[in-house]
C-alpha cells in the first residue's frame, strides 16, 4: 500500500474539501433535483390512467388522450363493446375541460378536468381527504388542494361547467402541473352539460387472460366511429400531448441544468487539480514517473466524484421523501435513469476536467521547482 | 575565508568521483535573447564531500544544481552521476535515476502539504517501489536520527523551518542517494537552526559517504565544506576575497561591494546602500 496521496491532498483542507466535493454534489444535486420534479410532473399528468383499473379505453374516432379534447359517441355503442368476446364490464364517463371558480380573486379559478362517473364504477376519485363520500347530482368532488387554493372546504359551493355545485367531499392526488381532476355523478354531469345519450370514454374490463391488444381489435372492428387504446397507451398519448404543450420548458429547464452541473463538475475537478500542480512538478522532481502523477491525479478526481455523487443521490432522496411526507405541491420522483445519467455524465467531464490539468502535469519540467 | 582554508574535512581522494561535470554549457534561448547561463563548467565531487557553490545572483548556480540533478540537459559536455552518463539517458529513464541516486533538498522545504513528516519521507521510496511497511520503518529512523521522532505524524504547517528542512534531508536520504544537492538550505532558517541544518549535512556526509553539493549565499556554510567555488557569469573562477553583509547576511565581495562603512577601525560591506543605511541608523538608535 503506498501513501494514499490523492486521499491526504483530498482531506487536507475542510475548505477544499467542502469546495471540490461540495461543487459536485451541488451540481449533481440541481440536476437530480430538476430531474425528479420533471419526472415528478410528468407522472402526474397521467395520474387519472395510473389510478383507474381499466384495460382498454373506448373514444370517440381520432380522440388518443384527456388533455384539450372533446369525445362523444353514442351510448348504444356500450351494448356493442359489452358484446365482443372477452370484454367483462363496461362503464362510461363523461369528460370535459372546464374552470372552476370559487370566488372572484384569480386564485380562486384553476384549471380542472371534469369527470362525470356513474357512483360504484370505474371513473371516481380513487383516493379522499377524508371520508369517501356518495355524490347526488348537484354535488361536486375537488382536490384537496385545489380546495386549498381556492380557500374552499366540504359544503362550499363551486362553480363548474357553468353550474353551482356543493362540495360533497375531497379527493387527494388528482392534482398535476397542467390541472386537477374534479368529479361529478354522470346524471350531474348531463345536467351541466345538457347531454344525454353520449358518452364520452368508456373503460372496458376484459376477461381474465385476455390479450388486450387482441381485443381492443376485435372492437375496432364491431364498433364504428370509435378509437380503442390500452390504458398504458392512452397514458403515454396523454403524456406526450402534455409535455409537447406544457413540460417543454421544463425538459428546455433540465438540459440546461445538466450542461450547468456537468460544467460546474469539470470546473471543479479542474481547479483542484491546478491548485496542486507546484506539488505535482516536485514530485516529478523528486523520482516520480508522469504515470504515477496520472494515477495520483485521476484517482483524486474519481474520489471528488465518488463523494459529490454520492452525496447529491442521498440528499435527492431524502429530499423526495420529505417532499412526499409534506405532500408538497412540487412533485419530485428521482428515477434511477436520472441517477446513472448524472453519475455518468458528471464521471465523463470529471474525469476530462482533471485530464486537461494533466497534460499540463505531464509537460511540467521538473527544474521549476528550483523557481522560486 | 577563501576556498583553500575551507578544505579542512577528511575526503577520500582515493576513489572515484561520484559527480563528474565535463565542459557543461547551456544556453537558454536563441538569437538576441541567448543567454549562457554555463560556460564549459568542469567539476568532480568525491564521496564524503560538502562542496559549496558560491557566486552571485544569476552567475549560473541554479542551473548547475538543475543540470547535477537531471533535471535539466546541458546544452552541450557531459554529466555523470555514480558512473551513469546522464546526458545520454532517455527521458523515461531518469526517474529512477533522480529517486535513486539523487536527494534534493530545496530552500522553500517543499514538503508535500498534505501529508505528514513520515509520509514525505515514505513517499519518495513509494517512487522507488520500496514496500509500504519497510519504507516506514526507514523514514521512522531517518527522522529520528535527525531528531524527528516526536514530529512523525506531524503535517508541514505544524512544524518549525528547522523541522522542515530535517524532514526535507531526511526525505533527500530515503533511498539511500549517492548525492545531495542542497539549493539555498539555510536560506528561510534563522542563525542557529541554519547553523544545525549544515552540521546535519556535513555529518550525513562524514558518516554516510554522501556527495554533497550546496549552492547558498551563506557564508556560514563555508567551514563546514570541503570546498568552495566561485561561480560568475557561468564559470567557476578564483574564489574572491569574501565580507558577510551585517545586515542581510549575504556575501559580499570586498572588492566590488556597492557600498562599504569605515567604523572605529573596521571596514564593513554591504550589499546595497538600502543594507548600509539600515546598519547606520542601527548604530545611531543604541
Amino acid at each position: 500500500m503506498a501513501v494514499p496521496v490523492a486521499r491526504r491532498n483530498l482531506f487536507q483542507s475542510r475548505a477544499r474539501l467542502i469546495i471540490s466535493v461540495g461543487g459536485i454534489a451541488l451540481a449533481a444535486l440541481l440536476v437530480l433535483v430538476l430531474d425528479g420534479v420533471f419526472a415528478g410532473s410528468e407522472k402526474d399528468v397521467t395520474v387519472f390512467m395510473d389510478n383507474t383499473p381499466f384495460d382498454l379505453v373506448v373514444s370517440q374516432r381520432g380522440v388518443r388522450n384527456l388533455h384539450m379534447t372533446t369525445s362523444f359517441f353514442p351510448e348504444q355503442a356500450l351494448r356493442s363493446i359489452e358484446q365482443v368476446s372477452g370484454v367483462e364490464r363496461v362503464d362510461p364517463i363523461l369528460f370535459t375541460t372546464t374552470f372552476l371558480i370559487a370566488g372572484d380573486l384569480p386564485t380562486q379559478r384553476g384549471l380542472a378536468y371534469l369527470i362525470g362517473y356513474e357512483p360504484g364504477r370505474l371513473g371516481g376519485p380513487w383516493a379522499w381527504a377524508g371520508r369517501p363520500v356518495e355524490l347526488g347530482p348537484d354535488e361536486i368532488v375537488i382536490d384537496i388542494r385545489a380546495a386549498e387554493d381556492f380557500g374552499v372546504s366540504v359544503g362550499d359551493e363551486i362553480t363548474a361547467a357553468g353550474r353551482d355545485l356543493r362540495i360533497a367531499g375531497l379527493a387527494e392526488g388528482t392534482t398535476s402541473i397542467v390541472n386537477s381532476i374534479s368529479f361529478v355523478t354522470f346524471e350531474g354531469f348531463q345536467r351541466a352539460q345538457g347531454v344525454s345519450g353520449t358518452v364520452s370514454f368508456a373503460l372496458v374490463l376484459l376477461r381474465r387472460d385476455e390479450n388486450p391488444a387482441a381485443v381492443a381489435d376485435r372492437i375496432q372492428a364491431a364498433v364504428d366511429g370509435v378509437t380503442v387504446q390500452t390504458r398504458a397507451d392512452f397514458a403515454e398519448s396523454e403524456r406526450r400531448i402534455v409535455s409537447d404543450m406544457s413540460i417543454d420548458i421544463m425538459r428546455l429547464m433540465n438540459i440546461i441544468a445538466f450542461l450547468i452541473g456537468l460544467s460546474v463538475t469539470g470546473l471543479t475537478v479542474y481547479v483542484a487539480t491546478l491548485a496542486k500542480v507546484r506539488e505535482y512538478g516536485l514530485m516529478k522532481a523528486i523520482g516520480a514517473r508522469n504515470s504515477r502523477l496520472f494515477r495520483l491525479v485521476i484517482g483524486q478526481a474519481a474520489m471528488s466524484l465518488g463523494l459529490g455523487l454520492s452525496l447529491a443521490v442521498a440528499v435527492a432522496l431524502v429530499l423526495q421523501v420529505a417532499l412526499g411526507a409534506a405532500a408538497a405541491r412540487i412533485p419530485m420522483v428521482v428515477e434511477p435513469e436520472s441517477i446513472a445519467r448524472i453519475i455518468a455524465g458528471a464521471t465523463v467531464i470529471g474525469l476530462l476536467g482533471a485530464v486537461i490539468p494533466v497534460a499540463r502535469v505531464a509537460g511540467l519540467k521538473p527544474a521549476d521547482v528550483f523557481r522560486r | 575565508m577563501d576556498s583553500d582554508s575551507a578544505t579542512t574535512h577528511r575526503v577520500n581522494e582515493s576513489r572515484e568521483p561520484i559527480i563528474v561535470a565535463d565542459g557543461v554549457t547551456k544556453i537558454f534561448g536563441e538569437g538576441e535573447t541567448k543567454v549562457e547561463a554555463l560556460r564549459g563548467v568542469d567539476l568532480a565531487v568525491m564521496p564524503g564531500e560538502v562542496v559549496l557553490v558560491m557566486g552571485p545572483s544569476g552567475s549560473g548556480k541554479t542551473t548547475l544544481l538543475s543540470i547535477l540533478g537531471a533535471l535539466l540537459k546541458p546544452s552541450s559536455g557531459r554529466i555523470s552521476i555514480a558512473g551513469i552518463d546522464v546526458t545520454t539517458l532517455s527521458e523515461r529513464r531518469l526517474p529512477n535515476l533522480r529517486v535513486r541516486e539523487l536527494g534534493f533538498v530545496f530552500q522553500d522545504f517543499n514538503l508535500l502539504s498534505a501529508l505528514t513528516a513520515v509520509e514525505n519521507v515514505q513517499v519518495v521510496m513509494d517512487f522507488a517501489g520500496v514496500a509500504h511497511a519497510e519504507s516506514r520503518q526507514r523514514a521512522e529512523r531517518l527522522l529520528g536520527d535527525l531528531g524527528l521522532s516526536g514530529r512523525l505524524s506531524f503535517l508541514p504547517e505544524k512544524l518549525s523551518g528547522g523541522e522542515k528542512q530535517r524532514v526535507a534531508i531526511a526525505r533527500a536520504l530515503a533511498n539511500d542517494p549517492a548525492v545531495l544537492l542542497c539549493d539555498e538550505p539555510t536560506a528561510n532558517l534563522d542563525s542557529k537552526i541554519g547553523h544545525d541544518v549544515v552540521a546535519h549535512l556535513r555529518r550525513i556526509a562524514d558518516e554516510r559517504e554522501k556527495a554533497v553539493v550546496i549552492v547558498s549565499h551563506d557564508e556560514r556554510i563555508k567551514s563546514h565544506s570541503d570546498r568552495v567555488l566561485w561561480l560568475e557569469d557561468g564559470q567557476f573562477k578564483e574564489m574572491r576575497t569574501m565580507a558577510v553583509d551585517p545586515v542581510c547576511g549575504m556575501a559580499v565581495e570586498r572588492e566590488t561591494a556597492p557600498a562599504r562603512l569605515e567604523l572605529d577601525g573596521e571596514t564593513y560591506y554591504f550589499c546595497s546602500r538600502g543594507c548600509m543605511r539600515e546598519y547606520q541608523e542601527g548604530i545611531a538608535a543604541r
